[in-house]
């Protein structure tokens, strides 16, 4: 075969295949069904109903909202970290929380606001004094869950976050079905390569479910469609899909495991306290 | 217009079918030329001759898929034009095409044998790309046969160059597995 014939052949192909081709390509966006959407919004607004009405005279004052905390590195084990914040930043985190959800693209919106549970009863109690909230890597999961956890069980939520990847009867075996799903027209692919200690989990995206892909939830797929997917403060060719018991599988953006190529996703980001041997977070366990 | 529309107009041998095709495949048909041409002049030419040739052609053809018919006549003439032009040059590089990065799937070499059919190949190559996944085709055609870059395709299909590069060399992998299958010697 030569050029002229292959470039012959080429140009008769399907003429329904070059029309789909001369069309304007679809982009795709993540997909967040509506009921999801509903769902945290309405989440979110149960959480923040006593905090919105307690803090509105607060967000009248002409000081800025801070969140006293630096983002832990994302472990494998949950980490538990106290902080401090206002009134006024609860009911804006929360309430920006939402609308992340809604807003389908997530560029570039402040890091820690998803990461904020509020303690509503306290907030609603006193609104002008500083309240301690909790922060969890599984708690950032969905606002849903956040208010769960407002009703007085965070302590619960953590602890069971802390001791599930004990507690889940871990299950090592191969897992020979590629699972992948699509965000912004990008392929990311579940792989052991990466080590998830070097990265900090950012914004909440939605469960897998909520995206075009392969997954199941079966012991064949790495991801399983109850996944909750982050995006990764240090790249964006990785994302998170955190299991309900809070393990981490990561997810490769564009090439499959095989052409993985270490690399290519180092972060300047050095975790201290990562293991000498990093090869024990390399294995996943499948649920 | 839908077009339906304008192929009954090709039909009634009314000249607005021409009218409405340029307004609706003008563009894409000049871009086409450009990339094979590489000068305006002669894409533009070539467009015109896309009309006439329409002209004649879509009675007789009554084409389902109109945008894939007019195209493709575009890039027919406009491939022919190019190797009119470089056999005038006599031995004239082809470097401008990316046809390097299909030198895995072409020998080169024409043995009486493989004087195949190239309505065979068209087909088996169809064959292939309507078994892959509707984003990945499109991808490979916007490369290989409307010769767009891989920049404008990462651009086009909202992926990073790097990504479109591997999805291509994927496919050509896939593609000349599968010839090789159906007995294409490459």
């Amino acid at each position: 075969m030569n050029i002229e014939q292959f470039d012959a052949a080429m140009t008769d192909i399907g003429q329904n295949l070059i029309a789909e081709a001369a069309m304007p390509a679809e982009r795709k966006l993540p997909i967040l069904r509506k009921k999801t959407v509903g769902a945290i919004s309405i989440a979110a607004c149960a959480t923040c109903a006593a905090v919105i009405c307690g803090a509105f005279a607060v967000m009248q004052k002409p000081e800025a909202p801070s969140v006293s905390s630096e983002l832990p590195a994302l472990s494998a084990d949950t980490e538990t970290q106290t902080t401090t914040t206002t009134a006024a930043d609860i009911s804006a985190v929360t309430t920006q929380a939402a609308v992340y959800v809604a807003d389908e693209t997530l560029p570039s919106q402040p890091a820690q606001t998803d990461e904020i549970l509020a303690d509503a009863n306290e907030s609603a109690a006193n609104t002008e004094s500083a309240q301690t909230i909790v922060t969890t890597s599984a708690a950032q999961s969905t606002m849903a869950e956040s208010t769960k956890s407002t009703a007085g069980s965070t302590d619960a939520l953590t602890s069971a976050a802390t001791t599930s990847a004990a507690q889940d009867g871990e299950m090592m075996m191969w897992c020979i079905r590629s699972s992948y799903l699509e965000w912004n027209g990008k392929q990311y692919y579940a792989s052991d390569t990466p080590n998830v200690r070097r990265y900090t989990q950012d914004k909440y995206l939605g469960k897998a479910s909520d995206f075009s892909g392969v997954y199941a939830d079966d012991g064949w797929y790495l991801l399983g469609s109850s996944d909750e997917i982050y995006t990764v403060k240090e790249t964006d060719t990785l994302l998170f899909a955190v299991k309900p018991s809070g393990k981490i599988v990561p997810l490769v953006c564009g090439w499959s495991i095989e052409e993985f190529e270490p690399e290519r996703l180092q972060p300047d980001y050095i975790d201290p306290d990562a293991p000498a041997d990093p090869e024990e977070y390399h294995s996943f366990v499948i649920f | 217009m839908d077009d339906s529309e304008i192929i009954a107009l090709f039909l009634a041998r009314d000249e607005q079918a021409l009218r409405e095709t340029e307004s609706k495949y003008g563009k894409i048909c000049l871009a086409l030329a450009n990339r094979i041409l590489h000068r305006p002049e002669d894409a533009e030419e070539c467009v015109n001759d896309t009309y006439l040739k329409l002209w004649d052609a879509v009675p007789l053809d009554k084409p389902t898929h109109f945008a894939g018919y007019v195209c493709q006549i575009t890039r027919r003439l406009a491939l022919n034009k190019r190797r009119a032009g470089m056999t005038e040059k006599r031995g004239g590089g082809d470097d401008t095409l990316p046809f390097d990065e299909l030198a895995e799937l072409i020998s080169g070499t024409q043995t009486p044998e493989e004087l195949l059919d190239s309505q065979e190949l068209s087909r088996a190559i169809t064959r292939f790309l309507e078994t892959q996944k509707p984003r990945e085709r499109q991808i490979f055609i916007r490369r290989y046969w409307f010769f767009d870059a891989v920049e404008e395709i990462a651009e086009r299909f909202d992926l990073n160059p790097k990504t479109t590069a591997t999805i291509l060399f994927r496919l050509r992998k896939r593609l000349k597995k599968y010839l090789m299958k159906e007995g294409f010697d490459v």
